[in-house]
């Protein structure tokens, strides 16, 4: 089973955790298709992905049926996420320079604090060892996709270093079918082109047995043409967005005493959208907005392992982000955060392990919070493993800058929205030299008050109150098969959501207890997958249910049912002295209408061939 | 090839996934020849949920989508105005760049005006041969032949941000809004499409209808300042003489008491109605004064009032997101009867 990072804040085998983590490990990267973090993590289990269309496209991530808001990103641990907006894109995220991706279904405010509702998506970057390669790629693939990767490394044990560089870009004019009620057209996306840039650098110092450091420096920039809904056949789009991101963390790692680890981390996350609509003809006057958001933190944390049962993990997080926009009155965040974990491991009449935590967060210019969690975990049998866990806690989402500070509306009196997250399920698994399989399954229920919601206060002015509660119900199952050391690979994930709005707007709110829209009642992916030798083929099937569109569920207006194959292959061969891997991937196979958002079309069925050389 | 692999992948995991169960489609009613209110439902911007629900007074019944029920297809996306003329309803769909013009018997499409690169938002029929549309964005007055849907002149200047319409004496009053950044009514002259006055306002005229005595009534918003509400400037009711394109009365609306006034109805029978803060205030159209601040305690996205019944019609949007609401009072004030839309019910016409 993978060891994790996310959840604990020490590494722990998943099976052991008292709640759902996934790994997308640097194979399965590998094997699946798409050039985002996005693409790579759109069929995990317990979330669902929005997209506006394409690559190069905005792609949000939503937990067990709540909004983008609700998820916190992480890049190493470190928090990614702003203040601004508390959604990340995901889609312009490069998969470039990334060891593995963790997904922790489930509220961890415990650990991580605002945000951290619906769940954690942990990004890990590759970590140098010392080891000298270079690799260069190439991709080509449909609508005038074109990319070009190169990632080179060396070192020593003393002093490691690795880089990368990843360009992409594309004409981005992909057919899909368009229907305005007098007939299906197949028309031509407008203005989707896009360039996105990733450079990424990091490095590893060994000073002595007892003290590390780590660093990392990501820059990315994406500018792409930011096309409207299609409400019609003829497009003009001449919308554009460009951002400008840079990710730097220094990780000093101190080995105290032999059970004692302090680190000291130092993360710094610049980031600049600009967005500019030259077209006053139909959007009104020329849009022209930038926001910049800048945010310094330090965390240390502290581990301490006092015996081999009982293990204590406590920190701090002191952070300043500002912003700096047209659209919002500049405003900062001081934010004073401490928590402390441990994990404690009894022997009753079985296994039993205990996971209580705590955090607490202050904000200079908002309310804070206290959050406690609590998790089991107990061995039910040995082989197969088979185990029970489960947690509860308390989460919060602050409320963000653009929230309080948006200067046609914010209300800066706000107070952060608040949930109370119960999970319990079980996980087993058996392994041997020729299977590996494992089953899970996740019962969870989410209690949430005090969503913030935009209402119009008067004329065209919209402004935010705290004003209604939600609870998400559900199953999460998956199935995972490993025979033969990857020969045969067979994983199925089903999702079962009843997100529903409990709270009424105004009295006789005939939403109250409606489900909420663009929410699908059920969701699940199957994939099948073969690696022999140098050679692999990966085949994905998944399934989206209908997601209503209004919010008191008139079912004249929802979003149809969707399924999407996505299939690839890949050979890899040495001669020269040179390793070389052939890639050619497929993505909608069956060439479906697939809408995640009304009005904004994914492309039909395309493809791409990347091509690798290394040394 | 591909159905296949699909199906094969389907039976493989024989799972609930697997069965297509997106809602039932939903059956809609379209009574032929009936009279009654159309109440125009916006829908969500870029939803394409708009809809024309009907509303027949005598029996309280109401019909949700009678252009759905009649075509098998939704309006489009943020229907804006409504105009009825000689059996014949124009539906200006904003966002859908385009008018469709339906039979008022039949609801049945008859034909459609496409205005591609431009934000139609409200509509006004001179004549049999002449109506116009605002263009939103552009600053432009387009105008075209209701007979047989040609456009004309696609490019009449007028003011920022041009909103409601009104005729009177052969001639066209545009409110140019600027959202708060104009102060004028252009007149356009019917016979020639050409400007022939431009009338100084208060800030932000947005919307407009004729009185019983052929006067033009104009609701200017006022100056809203997102920043520092301090620099708001009230808004007013304006009355113009049509014959002589000048101001001849203003009713000023102070905004601690009023805030910015909104919608207009106005009836036949000397006087109107204007959305304010706290309700809706009526006013005398012919001594031009005030007559109730706050007649009805209920504020709304939409009204109208009926000339014959001279009942109100106020149109609510609820969350912007479901169904909404019409609210339906006597001459009295009294609440008679309510009854659900579409989403977002922003205009109210009367179909006799």
């Amino acid at each position: 089973m993978d060891v994790v990072v996310t959840g604990t804040r020490a590494s722990i085998p998943i099976e052991k955790l008292s709640s759902s983590v996934k790994v997308i490990d640097s194979l399965e990267l590998e094997q699946l298709n798409g050039v985002s973090i996005g693409d790579k993590i759109k069929n995990s289990t317990g979330l669902s992905l929005r997209s506006y269309g394409g690559n190069g496209a905005l792609h949000s991530v939503s937990f067990r049926g709540l909004g983008s808001d609700y998820s916190l990103i992480l890049i190493d641990g470190q928090r990614f996420t702003t203040y601004q907006i508390s959604t990340v894109d995901v889609g312009i995220f490069q998969a470039n320079e990334i060891e593995r991706i963790e997904v922790a279904s489930g509220g961890s405010s415990s650990q991580y604090g605002a945000d951290a509702v619906g769940g954690v998506i942990n990004i890990v970057t590759k970590r140098p060892d010392g080891h000298w390669f270079v690799s260069l790629s190439n991709t080509l693939g449909s609508y005038g996709l074109s990319g070009f990767q190169v990632s080179a490394g060396g070192g020593d044990e003393a002093f490691s270093y690795r880089g990368g560089i990843d360009l992409k870009r594309g004409a981005n004019a992909f057919r899909f079918h368009f229907d305005d009620g007098t007939g299906v057209q197949t028309l031509r996306r407008n203005g989707a082109d896009y360039v996105m840039r990733n450079y990424s650098f990091s490095a590893s110092s060994i000073f002595t047995d007892d003290v590390a450091a780590h660093y990392i420096v990501r820059y990315s920039n994406a500018d792409r043409g930011q096309p409207a809904a299609v409400t019609n056949s003829h497009q003009n789009n001449q919308g554009r967005i460009n951002d400008h991101d840079l990710f730097m963390n220094s990780t000093t790692e101190i080995r105290l005493l032999e059970e004692m680890l302090l680190t000291l981390p130092v993360a710094y996350h610049y980031n600049r959208q600009t967005f500019f609509d030259p077209d006053a003809s139909t959007i009104g006057n020329t849009v022209k907005s930038y926001y910049e958001n800048n945010i310094l933190g330090v965390s240390p944390l502290f581990r301490y392992s006092v015996s081999e049962e009982h293990y204590i993990v406590a920190g701090a997080e002191l952070s300043r982000a500002s912003i700096n926009s047209n659209e919002v009155f500049p405003s900062h965040r001081e934010q004073t955060s401490g928590f402390i974990s441990s994990e404690h491991h009894f022997r009753l009449l079985t296994d039993f392990i205990l996971f209580p935590s705590v955090r607490f967060d202050s904000f200079s210019d908002t309310k804070g919070d206290i959050s406690p969690k609590i998790g089991i975990n107990i061995g039910v049998l040995d082989i197969p493993s088979v185990r029970i866990r489960a947690s509860y806690g308390k989460n919060f989402r602050v409320p963000t800058f653009n929230d309080l500070y948006w200067i046609s509306g914010g209300n800066p009196k706000l107070t952060p929205e608040r949930s109370r997250n119960f999970d319990a399920g079980l996980i087993a698994g058996i392994q041997s030299d020729e299977i590996d399989a494992s089953v899970e399954l996740t019962y969870f229920s989410i209690d949430a008050a005090d969503k913030i919601v935009w209402r119009p206060v008067s004329g065209t002015i919209w402004s935010p109150v705290n004003l209604q509660s939600v609870t998400s119900k559900g199953f999460e199952g998956s199935a995972k098969l490993n025979l033969w050391k990857n020969l045969l690979i067979v994983s199925y994930s089903h999702n079962i959501l009843r997100t529903r709005k409990t709270s009424e707007d105004f009295p006789g709110d005939a939403a109250k207890n409606k489900f909420l829209p663009y929410v699908p009642k059920e969701f699940s992916s199957f994939t099948l997958g073969t690696a022999w030798e140098s050679l692999s083929a990966n085949l994905t099937y998944s399934f989206t249910g209908f997601r209503y569109e209004t919010s008191d569920n008139n079912p004249r207006f929802f979003l149809p049912t969707y399924d999407n194959i996505d299939a690839n292959i890949s050979y890899g061969f040495a001669a020269a002295g040179y390793s070389f891997r052939v890639r050619a991937e497929v993505n909608n196979l069956g060439n479906t209408d697939i809408l995640l958002i009304r009005g904004y079309p994914m492309p039909l069925c395309n493809y791409s061939v990347t091509s690798t050389v290394s040394l | 090839m591909i159905s296949f692999l699909k199906y094969t992948l389907c039976a493989l995991f024989l799972c609930a996934g697997c069965a297509k169960n997106d809602p039932a489609s939903v059956k809609e009613e379209n009574p032929i020849s009936t009279k009654g209110v159309y109440v125009l439902n916006e829908g969500g911007f870029t939803k394409s949920n708009s809809s024309l629900s009907l509303y027949v007074p005598d029996s309280g019944k109401i019909y949700s989508d009678v252009f759905y029920a009649a075509n098998n297809r939704s309006l489009g996306d943020v229907a804006n105005d409504i105009a009825l003329y000689d059996s014949k309803a124009f539906i200006v769909i904003n966002n859908s760049h385009k008018i469709e013009i339906i039979s008022t018997e039949t609801h049945k499409l008859l034909g459609t005006i496409n205005v591609p690169g431009n934000s139609p938002n409200k509509i006004v029929i001179a004549s049999a041969s002449k109506g116009y549309i605002t263009n939103l964005y552009k600053g432009t007055v387009t105008s075209f032949d209701p007979s047989n849907y040609a456009v004309l002149k696609s490019d009449i200047v007028v003011g920022m941000n041009p909103q409601g319409m009104a005729v009177a004496s052969g001639k066209v009053f545009v409110c140019n809004s600027g959202y708060g950044e104009d102060s004028t009514v252009t007149v356009i002259d019917v016979a020639k499409d050409s400007v022939v006055a431009v009338i100084k306002t208060a800030k932000s005229p947005t919307d407009i209808s004729v009185d019983s005595d052929g006067d033009i009534i104009v609701i200017c918003n006022g100056y809203t300042d997102f920043v520092n509400s301090n620099n708001d400037t009230p808004g007013n009711i304006t009355v113009i003489d049509a014959a002589t394109n000048s101001v001849k009365a203003t009713i000023t609306l102070p905004l601690v008491t009023f805030g910015h006034p909104g919608e207009l109805a106005v009836s036949s029978n000397g006087y109107g109605f204007t959305v304010v803060k706290n309700g809706l205030l009526k006013f005398d159209t012919k001594s031009h004064s005030i007559i109730a601040p706050s007649f009805i305690t209920k504020t709304a996205y939409s009204i109208a009032v009926d000339n014959i019944s001279e009942r109100i019609y106020l149109g609510d949007a609820k969350d912007y997101n479901s169904n909404g609401k019409i609210y339906v009072y006597e001459k009295s004030g009294a609440l008679k009867d309510s009854a659900t839309v579409g989403i977002v019910p922003g205009s109210i016409v009367f179909k006799k």
